[in-house]
C-alpha cells in the first residue's frame, strides 16, 4: 500500500494538468484570421518585408524582439558567472579517446562553410525562411564545429571567449541604439529609421537581421563552448 | 518632449546603462568597477528624473498609451502609462536605487550584478507599461530570469539549489502562461488586452477563456507570493545575497501584482475574482505572520513576514480590483495598497540590508547564536540605529509609519470582515520586532567574536538611513499621500486616515500589549514546542505545484459560475 | 473535429503531460530540465501547428502567393523558444553546479544534504 502512495500522486497530479491544459489543447473553434489578413495586405508596403514573419517581429513587434535579446543576454551572464564561479576540481576525463582525424577535418574544415550558410539565412531572412535568429543558430553550431574540429594548441580567433563576448556586448549595445534611436528622432520607440535618409524600410529590417543573427550566435555559441569546457 | 518618448526613458536609460555596463567589462581590471558605478549612478539618477518628468500630466488623471514604434494597433505592441503605474514605477525605482547603493559596500562582488540590477530596472518599468499579452509575457521572463541570476550569486550551494526550485516551479508557470495566451488568442484574435475585453462575454465564461485567464493570472499572483502560491519565497530570499533579498521582497513581489492590475481591471469576469485574492491575502497575513513567529534563522522570519505583509497589500488591492475602476472607492483602496506596499518595500528591504551587516559580521543566522551585537564593536552600534526605526515600523509603533500604515489598512477596509483578520495579524507585527532586536540584547558573560572583513563602508549605511527616514517620513505623510496618490489613480471618494485621534491610538496600545505579550508566550517552553512543529512542517517540492494546480482550479471555477 | 487534427491535439497534449511529470515526479534534476524542454516544445509546435490551418502558403509573400498561413504565431515562437533555451541553459549551469557540490542529481538527496548543512 505504501508504494501506492507516489503513485497515487503522480495520477492526481496529471489528472490536475490534464485538467487544466487539455480544454485549451483541445479547443475547436475557428482559427482567427485578422492578423493574416492585415499582415497580407499591408505587411510588404509598410516595413518592406517579403517575409511576414520577419516583418512582424522586426517590424510590428519589435519590441518583443528586444526583450528577447536581453533574455539571451541574461542566459549567457547567468550561465558564464555560474560556470566561473564554481571552480571546485572537476574528476579529470582522461586523454582524449574519442579524438579521430575524422573530426578534425570534418567539423574543422565544415565550420566556415556553416558560417557562411548562417550568414546567408541572416541577410536573407526578409525574403527567404529564415532571419535573426535562425541565422544566428546556424552561425552558433558553426563556431561549435570550429571549436569541437580544433586541436589543443590551434585554435581559430573566431572562439576565443574574449572575442564573442564583446561581439555580444557590442551587438547588443548596436540593438539598443537602434530602439533609442527611434525615441530620439521622435518616430517613437523602435521606429524605423532608415527612412530619416531616405532608405526603404527593407534595409531597417536587414540591419537589424543581421545584428540580430551576430548577437544570438555569440551568445549561443559562447554558451556552448562554455558549457562544453572548450572555450579559451 | 513627445510624451510617449517620455514614457518609454524609463524602459530605455538603464537598458542603455547595462549596455554600457556590460561593455566596461571588457576595459583593463582597475577601470571596471569605477566605470560601472559612475554609469549605474548616471543611469539610475537620469531615469529617476524621466520619472519626476512624467509626472505633471498624470496628476490631472489624464493617460498617454499608443503602440510601439506607432505601428497598427490590431497587430503592434500596445502600450499605457497612467498613475498608477507611474507609482509603481517610482517605487521600483527608488527601490533599486537604494539597493544598488547598499551593494557598492556590501553587495554582490562581481562585474555582472550591475548589469543585471539595471535590465531588471529597465523589466519593471516595462512589465507595467505594457497592454499586450505577449509583451507581458517577455517583460515577466525578463523579471524572472535576473532573479534566478540574482539568487545564485550567492556561494552558498543551498542559493543554487533555492534559484534552482524557483526556476523550475516559476517556468513551469510561465509555459501555463502562454497556454493561456494561446487560449485567448484563439478565441479573440488579438493579443491586446482592451480588444480581448471586449471580445470576451460580460458574465460566467466558457471554459477555455476561464481556464486561460485563470492560468495567466495564477502564474502572476506565483511572482507576487500570494497564498497559496509563496512556497517557493522563503528559501529564495533567506539564500540570496543581502541586497538582492532586499530587492525581492521591496520590489519584485509587487511589482507583477500592479502589472496585474490592468488585466484585472479592464476584464469585468476577472473582477469578481478579486474578492477571492483579497480574502487569500488577509488569509496570508495571519499565517505568514505565524509562521515567521516559528523561525530560527534571521532571513527566513524576514522572508515569512513578506509574506504576510503582501497580504496586507492584496487584501486592499483585491478588494479594489473586485469594485473596479468606476466606483467611488477604487482609487482611495489602490492608493491604500500602493503606500503599504512603499512602506513595506522600504522598511523590509532595511531589515535584509541592515541585518545582512549583522550576520556578515558577527558570522551566524541563528537568533540563538547571535547576542550581544551592540558590545561587539563601535560599527554594529552605527547600524543599529538606522535599524531602530525599521524595526519600530514593523512593530506598528506610532510615529514612525508602522502604526499610520495598519490605519491607513483598516480605514479603506473599514467594515470589510477582513478589517478583523488584518488587525489580528497586526499584534504579530510587535512580536516579530522583538523577536528581530534578540541579537542586540546584552547577555550576560558573552562576547560575541567578529569575523570577516569590517564594516567600512559609508554606502551601506547610507541606504539603511535613508530607508530608515523614508519610513518615518511616509508615516507622517499617509493621509495626505493617501488623498494625492488617489488623485493620481482617479476621481473617487477617499476616506479620512486618522493614525493620531485617540481612538486610533488606543488601538494602537492596545496591539503593541498584545504583540509583547505574543513575544512572551513565545519563550514559554510548550509554546516553543509548538512552533517547532511548525517550523519543520513538511514541505514537499510537489507540493509548490500542486498549489499552483490548485489555485489555477479554483479560479478557474470562479470565472465560471455565475 | 477531424480524426487527424484530433490526434495531433492529444498527441501535444500527451507530451505536455510527459513533460509536466518529468519535472514534477522525475528525482533526477537532468530530467526534470529535460521536461521543461518538452513542455515548452509541446506549447511551440501548438501554436505554430494550429496557426497553420486557416492557409496553404508560407508566409512569404512572392509573386502571386495568396493564402497563407498566420504568421503571428511564428513570429512570437521565435521569442518563446529563444526565452526557452536561455532558461534551460542556466537551470543545467545550475544543475552542474549542484552536482559537483554534492555528487548526485537526485534532488531528494540534494535537499537534505544542504538542509542538513543550514
Amino acid at each position: 500500500m505504501r508504494r501506492l502512495w507516489p503513485l497515487l500522486w503522480s495520477v492526481l497530479g496529471l489528472a490536475l494538468a490534464a485538467l487544466l491544459a487539455g480544454p485549451i489543447l483541445l479547443e475547436d473553434s475557428p482559427w482567427p484570421t485578422l492578423t493574416r489578413d492585415l499582415t497580407e495586405g499591408r505587411a510588404v508596403s509598410e516595413t518592406g518585408a517579403l517575409n511576414l514573419v520577419s516583418s512582424l517581429y522586426l517590424g510590428y513587434r519589435a519590441y518583443d524582439t528586444l526583450g528577447e535579446t536581453i533574455v539571451l543576454l541574461l542566459g549567457v551572464l547567468g550561465t558564464l558567472g555560474l560556470v566561473h564561479a564554481g571552480s571546485r576540481p572537476f574528476p579529470s576525463k582522461g586523454p582524449r579517446k574519442l579524438r579521430t582525424e575524422f573530426l578534425d577535418v570534418a567539423s574543422g574544415k565544415l565550420g566556415p562553410i556553416v558560417l557562411v550558410f548562417g550568414f546567408y539565412v541572416m541577410f536573407y531572412g526578409h525574403v527567404s525562411p529564415g532571419g535573426g535568429f535562425q541565422g544566428g543558430v546556424v552561425l552558433a553550431s558553426g563556431l561549435v564545429f570550429l571549436a569541437l574540429g580544433s586541436r589543443e594548441a590551434v585554435f581559430s580567433p573566431l572562439v576565443r571567449a574574449a572575442f564573442l563576448k564583446n561581439l555580444e556586448a557590442t551587438a547588443f549595445l548596436l540593438i539598443v541604439s537602434s530602439a533609442l534611436a527611434g525615441l530620439l528622432l521622435g518616430l517613437g520607440f523602435f521606429a524605423d529609421v532608415g527612412r530619416v535618409w531616405g532608405l526603404p524600410s527593407v534595409s531597417f529590417i536587414v540591419a537589424l537581421n543581421v545584428l540580430i543573427g551576430l548577437k544570438v550566435g555569440s551568445s549561443l555559441g559562447l554558451l556552448c563552448l562554455v558549457l562544453l569546457e572548450r572555450a579559451r | 518632449m513627445r510624451p510617449d518618448l517620455l514614457a518609454f526613458l524609463p524602459v530605455a536609460l538603464p537598458l542603455a546603462g547595462a549596455a554600457l555596463c556590460l561593455l566596461a567589462k571588457a576595459l583593463p581590471d582597475r577601470a571596471v568597477r569605477p566605470v560601472q558605478h559612475v554609469t549605474a549612478f548616471l543611469a539610475l539618477g537620469l531615469t529617476l528624473a524621466a520619472l519626476s518628468l512624467q509626472l505633471p500630466p498624470l496628476i490631472e488623471g489624464q493617460a498617454i498609451g499608443g503602440t510601439v514604434g506607432n505601428w497598427a494597433t490590431e497587430v503592434g505592441i500596445t502600450w499605457k502609462l497612467d498613475g498608477l503605474s507611474w507609482a509603481a514605477t517610482a517605487l521600483g525605482l527608488v527601490l533599486m536605487t537604494l539597493a544598488w547603493l547598499y551593494s557598492l559596500g556590501q553587495g554582490p562582488e562581481n562585474t555582472t550584478f550591475s548589469v543585471v540590477l539595471l535590465i531588471q530596472t529597465s523589466g519593471i518599468a516595462a512589465v507595467l507599461l505594457t497592454q499586450d499579452l505577449f509583451n507581458f509575457f517577455v517583460c515577466l521572463e525578463i523579471l524572472g530570469l535576473t532573479s534566478y541570476i540574482m539568487i545564485a550569486m550567492d556561494k552558498k550551494d543551498a542559493a543554487k539549489l533555492a534559484s534552482l526550485t524557483y526556476l523550475l516551479l516559476s517556468s513551469t508557470a510561465m509555459i501555463f502562461f502562454l497556454l493561456g495566451i494561446y487560449g485567448l488568442y484563439r478565441l479573440t484574435g488579438s493579443l491586446a488586452i482592451p480588444t480581448i475585453a471586449q471580445v470576451l462575454p460580460r458574465g460566467p465564461l466558457p471554459p477555455t477563456a476561464a481556464i486561460s485567464l485563470a492560468l495567466i493570472v495564477a502564474s502572476v499572483a506565483l511572482r507576487a507570493a500570494l497564498l497559496p502560491l509563496y512556497g517557493w519565497l522563503p528559501e529564495a530570499h533567506a539564500q540570496a545575497p543581502h541586497a538582492v533579498s532586499a530587492i525581492l521582497s521591496g520590489v519584485l513581489i509587487k511589482t507583477p501584482l500592479f502589472a496585474l492590475t490592468r488585466l484585472m481591471t479592464e476584464i469585468p469576469p476577472l473582477s469578481q475574482v478579486g474578492w477571492l485574492l483579497s480574502w487569500a491575502g488577509a488569509l496570508a497575513a495571519v499565517v505568514g505572520s505565524a509562521i515567521a513567529l516559528s523561525q530560527t534563522h534571521v532571513k527566513r522570519l524576514l522572508a515569512y513576514s513578506t509574506i504576510a505583509q503582501i497580504g496586507f497589500v492584496v487584501s486592499a488591492w483585491g478588494n479594489a480590483v473586485a469594485v473596479g475602476p468606476g466606483h467611488p472607492a477604487y482609487p482611495g483602496l489602490m492608493a491604500a495598497a500602493l503606500v503599504y506596499a512603499a512602506l513595506h518595500a522600504l522598511y523590509k528591504s532595511q531589515l535584509f540590508m541592515g541585518y545582512g551587516l549583522v550576520i556578515d559580521r558577527l558570522g551566524s543566522y541563528d537568533f540563538d547564536r547571535l547576542t550581544n551585537g551592540l558590545s561587539a564593536e563601535a560599527r554594529l552600534r552605527s547600524v543599529f540605529v538606522p535599524l531602530l526605526l525599521g524595526l519600530a515600523t514593523l512593530a506598528n509603533l506610532p510615529g514612525v509609519g508602522g502604526h499610520a500604515s495598519k490605519v491607513l489598512l483598516g480605514t479603506v477596509l473599514h467594515g470589510d470582515v477582513k478589517e478583523a483578520l488584518i488587525t489580528a495579524a497586526g499584534v504579530f507585527g510587535t512580536a516579530l520586532a522583538l523577536r528581530l532586536s534578540q541579537p542586540f540584547w546584552p547577555v550576560p558573560g558573552d562576547r560575541p567574536l567578529t569575523v570577516g572583513p569590517p564594516l567600512g563602508r559609508w554606502a551601506a549605511l547610507l541606504a539603511l538611513w535613508a530607508q530608515g527616514l523614508g519610513c518615518v517620513a511616509l508615516g507622517w505623510a499617509v493621509p495626505a499621500l493617501l488623498q494625492e496618490v488617489s488623485r493620481l489613480i482617479g476621481p473617487g471618494t477617499v476616506p479620512l486616515v486618522e493614525p493620531t485621534s485617540p481612538p486610533e491610538l488606543l488601538k494602537a496600545g492596545l496591539s503593541l500589549l498584545g504583540g509583547i505579550g505574543l513575544f512572551g508566550l513565545t519563550r514559554w517552553r510548550p509554546v516553543q514546542a509548538g512552533l517547532t512543529l511548525i517550523r519543520e512542517r513538511p514541505r514537499g517540492y510537489q507540493g509548490l505545484f500542486a498549489a499552483f494546480m490548485v489555485g489555477s482550479l479554483v479560479l478557474a471555477l470562479g470565472l465560471m459560475l455565475p | 473535429m477531424d480524426v487527424l487534427i484530433a490526434a495531433e491535439r492529444v498527441t501535444l497534449l500527451l507530451t505536455f503531460l510527459i513533460g509536466f511529470w518529468l519535472i514534477v515526479f522525475d528525482p533526477n534534476l537532468v530530467k526534470k530540465v529535460f521536461g521543461l524542454s518538452l513542455l515548452n516544445s509541446a506549447v511551440v509546435l501548438l501554436f505554430v501547428l494550429e496557426g497553420s490551418r486557416i492557409g496553404d502558403n508560407t508566409p512569404i509573400l512572392e509573386q502571386g502567393i495568396q493564402n497563407v498561413v498566420d504568421p503571428l504565431p511564428q513570429a512570437l515562437m521565435l521569442t518563446a523558444i529563444v526565452i526557452g533555451v536561455c532558461v534551460t541553459a542556466f537551470s543545467l549551469a545550475l544543475v552542474k553546479h549542484l552536482y559537483r557540490a554534492v555528487g548526485s542529481f537526485d534532488i531528494r538527496l540534494i535537499r537534505r544534504k544542504i538542509h542538513d548543512e543550514t
